[in-house]
């Protein structure tokens, strides 16, 4: 997507809706993830996710856990009970925003 | 394809040259460009340094130094000495982390003095508000002791984490305000005066210097439960 103003006010809630359907997932997994949902369209820079991982995290939205995987140390985020309840308000607010671009951007015809 | 320890060494290394020392970010970045090393070795076919130059260039604005800002407490102790720089990528996260402690401590600093006024006004009677006093007290000693051992603590366990940094630099400016707390409640009428402009600049120091001493404590309890994580693995 070249125009990533778009989502940027949208990507705390794409990560955290990631969360809620995996579980646990760690930063570069979450890029990937996105990039191959979107088909390559969208794309997670180092220099947004982080930020916004660790805003979440300092909010009580996250929590994190840390394995050994592969000769290294792997930190996971996942959703903590208020970050669960926070994501279905935060979905329900993007579907709708969604929703009001639709029918400003495709306004229905009337018969 | 798999980097080996001596190619995590290496990306670990190179972290730390750029002044990413802090153990809670510095491993999820090393294990972030690892894991797109291994792919672009794989895609590409190149070698583990080409790759890693690669895998760097795309933390160049991240790991750009910058120096702290308004809201960021720094190392350094007199005003003119030269500011704390960090990576933008650290300076971003302490900020985030500083300014919401800033706006949590008015906002508790200002219920805890409207409270205590509310006692006062409430409870015009001398044997409340001496209990009150010997309540406050107590907090007192308590946040006093839990904030050297916790200082005390960090000489010993090695680790750095960015809560830590917090912790520490905070330390020096809070420390002498439970003492100083302490020495309002020393005086026993501290509660019974009659409330004016002066008494209620008092009781906000007094609540301010409760507030900012207690939230401190979290900055400590993060480190070390992090350090803790660590320390499982």
């Amino acid at each position: 997507m070249k125009n990533s103003q778009l989502y940027k006010g949208s990507l705390n809630t794409i990560v955290m809706k990631l969360l809620e359907e995996n579980g646990r997932m760690y930063g570069y997994e979450i890029t990937q993830k996105v990039k191959a949902m979107t088909q390559g369209e969208l794309n997670i820079t180092e220099g947004a996710l982080y930020p916004a991982l660790h805003k979440l995290e300092a909010d009580g939205l996250l929590d994190v856990e840390v394995e050994k995987v592969d000769n290294r140390l792997r930190k996971y985020y996942k959703l903590t009970e208020k970050g669960t309840t926070e994501t279905v308000n935060r979905v329900a607010e993007l579907e709708d925003f969604i929703r009001n671009m639709q029918s400003l951007v495709q306004p229905k015809l009337a018969f | 394809m798999k980097l080996s320890k001596e190619q995590i060494a290496k990306i670990d290394e190179t972290l730390v040259l750029n002044k990413v020392v802090y153990d809670d970010i510095k491993l999820e970045l090393t294990d972030h460009i690892a894991s797109d090393i291994e792919e672009i070795m794989v895609n590409q076919e190149i070698s583990f340094g080409v790759a890693l130059k690669e895998a760097f260039e795309k933390w160049r604005l991240q790991l750009k130094p910058r120096a702290a800002g308004f809201w960021t407490p720094e190392k350094r102790r007199f005003l003119f000495s030269e500011r704390t720089v960090e990576p933008k990528l650290i300076m971003d996260k302490l900020e985030k982390i500083s300014k919401k402690n800033f706006f949590n401590i008015i906002l508790l600093s200002i219920i805890i003095t409207s409270l205590t006024f509310a006692l006062v006004k409430m409870y015009d009677s001398e044997t409340v508000l001496n209990a009150f006093n010997e309540v406050c007290k107590s907090l007192c000693l308590i946040l006093i002791a839990l904030l050297l051992s916790g200082r005390i603590l960090m000489f010993k366990i090695k680790g750095a984490t960015t809560f830590g940094y917090l912790f520490k630099t905070e330390f020096f400016r809070i420390i002498w305000m439970p003492f100083f707390n302490l020495f309002l409640l020393s005086d026993t009428d501290f509660l019974l005066k009659p409330i004016s402009n002066k008494h209620f600049f008092i009781i906000a120091l007094f609540a301010l210097g409760l507030v900012r001493a207690l939230l401190s404590l979290q900055f400590l309890y993060k480190h070390f439960e992090f350090e803790r994580k660590l320390s499982k693995v």
